[in-house]
């Protein structure tokens, strides 16, 4: 089996630091056919690392801070957590380099779009549509629109997902193009040279053989 | 190229379940020279393939094991529990075996251990084991510290010394009965068995932690040291 580094989001407990896996993600990339490996986040990976994975998928989590796109941090945003987010750039430059597939989902999307020179929207100013409602997250929730591309592939011209972010990217990366939007013209899904990017969470819809697609096809890529 | 260190982890019930572990356990690999991942618990089928992956293994700390895996029933101040994260772990620690990777259980990794090879465990300290020593506070931060004395002639021995050393202990279950072809090989003042060892089986088991004391106290690290230089 290919194997796919996920890297961990972080906690701490008594004062001890923790990796923290959401399970279904993993259930997924190994439904799909990969073997799925956690990274841990605060140590830096080596040559080891890189030449033992496949595929690397960014998950969900806290926001991007902002000094990474040029800006100052907005009173509605964050959490934030700095090393995560410096791991997670380093780690899009160097798969980019060595040409291994990089999936985002949520804010992995938006690490991927600000490592490779693109900006956020600290918070989503729109009347009408809502990005963060209470309680639906594993419930398909608004549309979203596809253009033509690897995503469109996939799932045709339209599709309903689930939605729990307050950010959405503002200015793309280098290289990288829209392949997605909710009505309202907030970024919904990106594309580059080995990257796909979703702002949605396919992982919790195991339920739902449409999502599974997604990971699919991000296994196929490898 | 590095060893690869594989780590298993704990997991959190719920609608969104989450697996954790403890930062401690990669740095000690990653200061040992080894290359540490961390296997998430997505279900025994995939055990072989992780094994195929890794040239060591860490059992990690947790919840106890479910008693029935050593024929028992739960005692009642024993738990919490976690039935997918045994079955993973059960699998993932015999295809181990089965290719012959040097195996460190830490902890639950060691009543792990204990379980699945014919052992028992010790299902609750205080109410079970006849001893003033403490093993685990009662609130945080959890951790004692007391001694404990490498049996001469076994692998920790060669590892620590035979000399009595200071260990830390965070556990209120502890192993009762040896595997067969396993060997004690350090005990507290108690008589409780702090680590218990297979040697040509390439398994090492240890009630206490040195993950946490091996930035500290240097001594810890030869544990890591050892299954980064045993890995294939």
């Amino acid at each position: 089996m290919k194997i796919i580094g996920i890297v961990s989001s972080g906690t701490e407990q008594n004062h001890r630091p923790l990796f923290i896996l959401p399970e279904l993600v993993a259930k997924e990339v190994a439904r799909a056919g990969a073997l799925p490996i956690i990274l841990p986040y605060l140590e830096a990976p080596d040559e080891t690392v890189y030449d033992y994975l496949d595929g690397i998928v960014l998950l969900g989590g806290n926001d991007v801070l902002p000094f990474y796109y040029g800006e100052d941090p907005e009173p509605e945003a964050g959490p934030y957590d700095m090393k995560r987010d410096q791991y997670e750039i380093d780690l899009v430059h160097e798969a980019q380099k060595r040409k291994i597939p990089l999936l985002g989902i949520g804010r992995g999307m938006q690490v991927i779009n600000v490592a490779l020179g693109g900006s956020l929207n600290q918070s989503i100013v729109s009347k009408i549509l809502h990005h963060r409602p209470e309680g639906t997250k594993k419930d398909p929730f608004h549309r979203i629109q596809i253009l033509p591309s690897r995503l469109s592939k996939i799932f045709g011209d339209e599709l309903i997902v689930n939605s729990y972010h307050s950010q959405s990217i503002k200015s793309l990366g280098r290289g990288l193009t829209v392949s997605a939007r909710s009505i309202d013209g907030v970024v919904e899904a990106i594309e580059g040279q080995d990257i796909l990017g979703v702002q949605f969470q396919p992982e919790f819809f195991q339920h739902n053989e449409n999502f599974i697609l997604l990971f699919r096809d991000f296994v196929e890529s490898l | 190229m590095k060893k690869i260190i594989g780590i298993t982890m704990s997991r959190r019930q719920g609608q969104n379940p989450k697996n954790f572990l403890d930062y401690a356990y990669v740095k000690a690999v990653v200061d040992a020279g080894g290359t540490p991942v961390m296997i998430p618990n997505i279900g025994e089928e995939y055990a072989s393939e992780y094994i195929k992956k890794i040239d060591g293994l860490i059992l990690s700390g947790g919840s106890d094991v479910t008693p029935f895996y050593y024929g028992e029933d739960p005692h009642k101040i024993s738990g919490p529990f976690c039935r997918p994260r045994d079955v993973m772990e059960r699998a993932i620690y015999l295809e181990a075996r089965k290719a012959g990777i040097p195996i460190l259980g830490i902890c639950r990794g060691m009543q792990v251990i204990a379980s699945f090879e014919g052992g028992s465990l010790i299902q609750d300290i205080p109410s079970q084991y006849e001893t003033d020593l403490l093993h685990v506070l009662s609130g945080p931060p959890y951790a004692v510290e007391h001694l404990a004395k490498p049996v001469p002639g076994t692998l920790i021995a060669e590892l620590l010394g035979e000399e009595e050393i200071i260990i830390n202990s965070i556990h209120h279950q502890a192993v009762k009965k040896i595997p067969e072809g396993f060997t004690a090989s350090m005990h507290a003042r108690d008589g409780m068995i702090e680590a218990m060892e297979n040697v040509s089986a390439k398994v090492l088991a240890l009630q206490y932690h040195p993950e946490r004391l091996q930035a500290e106290y240097k001594e810890f690290r030869k544990l890591f040291r050892w299954i980064v230089e045993e890995a294939r």
